[in-house]
């Protein structure tokens, strides 16, 4: 009898044994559970403060940023500006070259009409002279065709000189 | 996670704001220099221009006295003529020696034009390079 209720009394202890260290781990296990959590919310906290530190840090690199871009904005504004005043300038001269070109050219050939219609007079007149026709027939077969090519050519002319002016004010006016 | 998260997200802002910085002010510098080259070759022509500026206005003012000595040429020819068909050579010769007259005062005035003109347009050709 002795023996057994030895038996049981050992099956207790071991028991108790086990219980003790399941508990023991348990504890363990609560406290590295606790510690682990602990960390963890310190290391979300510390995050979560760098982060508020780095964008207040962003900001202040934003704000930085915020009045360079409006410097580019204006400088690149005035490039655009002075290229188009350039551009303008520059079909300004080439439209009062052309002009000059043209009034020239008019004013040349208003010369050589007068001076064919001079020289058609001239022939005219020798023809009367020598006695090869009567003053009027002789102008009268020359006299159309030099006259209007004058008229002609002085229109011209007026026309080539009222362009050149326009085209000359504008390009002093494009000067600023 | 969600702060690690949010503090990634937050450097990623960071590191984006100064790459923009760095790059707008490099922006800057470029465009600095593209703006300056074009004002400087605006400011170049317009230079030019205004020293010529007395000439374009003689041009224009001396182009239409040429014009009105044109008219007058062309009514000279046009009286030769109609005196001619008239059989008025009286009155033919007469035309015939206003318009003689003229030649002188036209021939000059054209000239001085030509002249002009020529170097107004030499001008003009160096501006547009």
């Amino acid at each position: 009898m002795s023996s057994g209720a030895s038996v049981v009394g050992s099956d207790d202890r071991m028991n108790q044994v086990k219980l003790a260290r399941r508990e023991r781990r348990r504890r363990r296990r609560s406290t590295t559970l606790l510690v682990v959590t602990i960390v963890a919310a310190v290391v979300a906290v510390a995050c979560v403060g760098a982060a508020f530190v780095v964008r207040s840090d962003t900001t202040e690199v934003r704000s930085q940023a915020e009045p360079v871009h409006q410097q580019l904005r204006e400088v690149a504004a005035n490039a655009v500006d002075a290229e188009r005043r350039l551009a303008t300038l520059r079909e300004k001269s080439q439209t009062a070259t052309t002009a000059l070109v043209a009034v020239l050219a008019a004013f040349q050939a208003q010369v050589d009409a007068s001076n064919t219609a001079v020289d058609a007079a001239n022939q005219a007149v020798d023809q009367y002279n020598n006695g090869q026709a009567g003053v009027g027939d002789a102008f009268r077969a020359v006299g159309d065709a030099a006259v209007a090519a004058v008229v002609e050519r002085t229109t011209a002319v007026s026309t080539a000189v009222a362009q050149a002016k326009t085209a000359l004010t504008e390009l002093a006016a494009a000067s600023g | 996670m969600a702060g690690v998260a949010f503090l990634v997200q937050s450097l990623r802002a960071r590191d984006d704001a100064r790459t923009d910085l760095v790059h707008v002010r490099h922006q800057l510098q470029t465009e600095r220099s593209t703006s300056s080259s074009a004002a400087t070759q605006l400011a170049k022509a317009r230079r030019a221009v205004q020293a010529i500026k007395p000439q374009l206005a003689g041009l224009a003012t001396n182009a239409a006295a040429l014009g009105k000595l044109d008219d007058q040429d062309r009514a000279a020819v046009q009286a030769a003529f109609q005196a001619g068909l008239a059989g008025d050579l009286g009155a033919f010769n007469t035309a015939v020696g206003q318009r003689t007259a003229l030649d002188a005062q036209h021939d000059a005035a054209l000239e001085e034009l030509r002249k002009t003109a020529n170097a107004v347009i030499g001008v003009l050709d160096t501006l547009r390079g």
